[in-house]
């Protein structure tokens, strides 16, 4: 389905792809489109503040008002974790438990997927709760994308083995898988490690159970196709390509989803031949009214220029093609180039344009 | 040179150079460029990539087609997920039974809970290579993840454990942080995010005590219609319809490339870092010798800042090819 079709049917439209492609602008323009005839939240998971900055407003964790029948929400996942820690952990001596370990200090790191994890949460309750009809997400960097998109599964299954029990409180017949691993672990670590480690899985293990249901209901939501669009952006430069692909195929293959469109951002179309009507510096001066070495600069400049300029036309159009080879079946949008960044409402506008037509 | 690549009685060691940056700013170009060009003046180089990231080998085929490395670039792919279970196999000392672990969801989650494994596993690989048949280990690190978190890994491990693999990781750290044997060079574009993300990340790693002072500025673009004549002149063709607008919107995007690109310069420079500027060079046989021949004065070598091949020095009889003895 194409891009536009699905801001006008979907609830849920994500953007997916690797770092500083654009992804951030594409989903902020597509929301001004959506919001032309629906409800919209633009959300974005990315810890850089790139919506904020290219919607020209100032987001917190909390849902701001950008125009008319659009809202936008910049994430912050760092607080939204805390309030889940508050509303899911069974009392106080367990919230300050957690607060104060050292592996939620640096919880990133220490458990994968728990910026995903606390997103899946928000997004569920958005679309539960929010009253919008289409909700627009801008997931972080691609592997990160992914990760985005497994939260649910894996999560699922960290519950279901049931890993805390496992590994620290072994039962007569798990000794040997269980049991082990803990003095193992006591044995190469210091035993202060191995208690904290012990305490935190236990209490988030409690905040699992209880967040199951809410994930399991993203998990239908997604693999759900009359209700969420999967759209990958991507630049039409070297790396892009195969990360780009990589991404598809993970997304098609190992999460077995359908992605709608790709979004090839920032692309230098190819120069019609010609460029400059008047090539001879005197007759230019004269035409343009202008000092004669001012107009010899120009010109040599204007050589180096274009030369680049096709350097860039010429990759981008063979990164493009090879995209489109790779990504087979998939609608293709190509986004011009602007001169300039976006970095207000006018110039997501443009981009907007550019997109919609 | 001969100093700076034997220094301070690690004569039989190869020194390791990382190549930072995030994805998308050309990083496994110059990783590559290096590698090659290292290769090309005598030095044996082991080129290591982690599996999920782009695999160098076609592009060194594509790129450096032709160019004669005497046999002496190898390249590596490390999946790091395999090093952990190789290390879990040794450390549990438990044989077939470590397979059983090492298949349960819960090792998975073990393994993705405890902060930095995947990262030690790798620099103990690495560490291990540098006393082998090698010069130089030229490292294109994982795209992923904040170059800052990749390299205070060991130092994050060393605080949770305890007995032997703490010793092991402190010892790691420190010789991740001695210059005189590791380089550390950020990969970056003259943009506004990675500008900003190179910035930060270089003062962290400074304040940390690692050995960085090399920054490499990719696919530079030229500075045309910045100065006052030549704008103007550009502006009046576009008034005058003496252009294709098109064309003209080409010329105002690689101007306003440029010159944005000026600005986050001068934001570089502040840094006091060695700087390469490399321009943009199309996807040919030659760009990797290009590239590095846009970094010629610069090389990371922890001293010299020589990166002239060693092979096309007159004096140097035996063409270069075994710079780690010179210094026995």
């Amino acid at each position: 389905m194409t891009l536009r079709d699905q801001l006008r049917s979907k609830r849920l439209i994500v953007f997916l792809g690797t770092g500083g492609v654009g992804k951030t602008t594409i989903a902020a323009a597509s929301a001004l489109e959506a919001s032309r005839t629906r409800r919209t939240l633009v959300l974005t998971i990315d810890p850089a503040k790139r919506l904020a900055d290219s919607m020209g407003v100032k987001l917190g964790s909390e849902i701001v008002n950008v125009k008319p029948n659009l809202d936008a929400l910049m994430l912050d996942t760092k607080a939204a974790l805390d309030a889940l820690v508050r509303r899911y952990a069974n009392d106080s001596h367990t919230v300050q438990r957690i607060f104060q370990s050292r592996f939620y200090e640096q919880l990133s790191d220490a458990f994968a997927g728990s910026e995903e994890f606390v997103a899946m949460g928000t997004l569920h309750d958005l679309l539960a709760y929010g009253g919008y009809e289409t909700i627009i997400v801008d997931t972080p960097p691609s592997r990160h994308a992914i990760e985005f998109l497994r939260v649910n599964r894996k999560l699922i299954r960290v519950y279901e083995s049931g890993v805390v029990r496992y590994l620290f409180k072994p039962t007569r017949f798990l000794r040997l898988g269980g049991g082990y691993m803990a003095q193992v672990l006591a044995r190469w670590t210091s035993s202060e490690y191995v208690n904290e480690l012990a305490e935190f899985m236990t209490t988030f293990d409690q905040m699992f159970q209880d967040m199951e249901t809410r994930v399991r209901t993203m998990d239908t939501v997604l693999a759900d196709p009359s209700r969420t669009a999967l759209n990958i952006v991507a630049a039409p430069e070297e790396e892009s390509v195969p990360q780009t692909t990589r991404l598809y195929d993970e997304v098609t293959r190992t999460l077995a989803l359908p992605v709608e469109s790709c979004i090839v951002n920032r692309y230098y179309p190819k120069l019609p031949h010609g460029g400059i009507t008047e090539r001879d510096a005197s007759a230019l001066a004269r035409h343009v009214h202008k000092p004669q070495q001012d107009v010899e600069q120009f010109l040599r400049e204007a050589n180096v220029a274009t030369r680049f300029y096709d350097l860039i036309a010429a990759d981008h159009e063979k990164h493009a093609l090879r995209l489109r080879a790779n990504l087979a079946g998939v609608e293709f949008l190509v986004v011009p180039a602007l001169p300039g960044s976006v970095h207000d409402l006018a110039g997501l506008e443009n981009v907007r344009e550019a997109l919609f037509g | 040179m001969g100093a700076a690549l034997t220094g301070r009685g690690v004569a039989a060691h190869a020194r390791l150079s990382i190549i930072l940056g995030k994805g998308g700013v050309g990083r496994t170009t110059i990783a590559c460029a290096f590698a090659v060009d290292r290769a090309v003046a005598g030095e044996r180089v082991l080129l290591v990539s982690i599996v999920m990231d782009e695999d160098p080998t076609a592009r060194i085929q594509h790129e450096a087609a032709g160019v004669d490395t005497g046999g002496r670039l190898q390249l590596l792919s490390i999946d790091t997920r395999d090093l952990v279970d190789d290390i879990v196999r040794r450390v549990t000392r438990m044989g077939t039974m470590a397979d059983f672990i090492i298949r349960s969801p819960s090792y998975e989650s073990l393994v993705d809970i405890v902060p930095g494994v995947h990262e030690m596993a790798l620099f103990h690989e690495l560490e291990k290579r540098t006393r082998g048949e090698f010069d130089r280990i030229v490292l294109d690190a994982p795209a992923t993840g904040h170059g800052l978190h990749f390299l205070a890994a060991p130092e994050k491990t060393s605080r949770i454990l305890a007995g032997p693999l703490k010793d092991r990781a402190e010892r790691l750290r420190s010789w991740l942080q001695d210059p005189a044997t590791t380089d550390v060079v950020i990969v970056t574009l003259a943009e506004e995010m990675p500008v900003r993300e190179t910035i930060e990340l270089a003062s962290t790693l400074r304040r940390q005590g690692f050995p960085l002072d090399n920054i490499v500025v990719n696919r530079w673009l030229p500075r045309v219609f910045v100065d006052e004549g030549p704008h103007a002149v550009l502006d009046a063709v576009s008034k005058h319809r003496l252009a294709d607008p098109s064309w003209v919107t080409a010329m105002r995007l690689v101007s306003a490339q440029h010159s944005e690109a000026e600005s986050h310069l001068a934001e570089l420079r502040a840094l006091d870092a060695k700087l390469a500027i490399v321009p943009l060079i199309p996807d040919s046989s030659h760009r990797l010798l290009k590239v590095a021949e846009a970094m010629k004065d610069f090389v990371p070598n922890g001293g010299s800042g020589d990166l002239a091949p060693r092979s096309r020095r007159p004096e140097d009889g035996s063409g270069g090819a075994e710079p780690r003895r010179e210094g026995l």
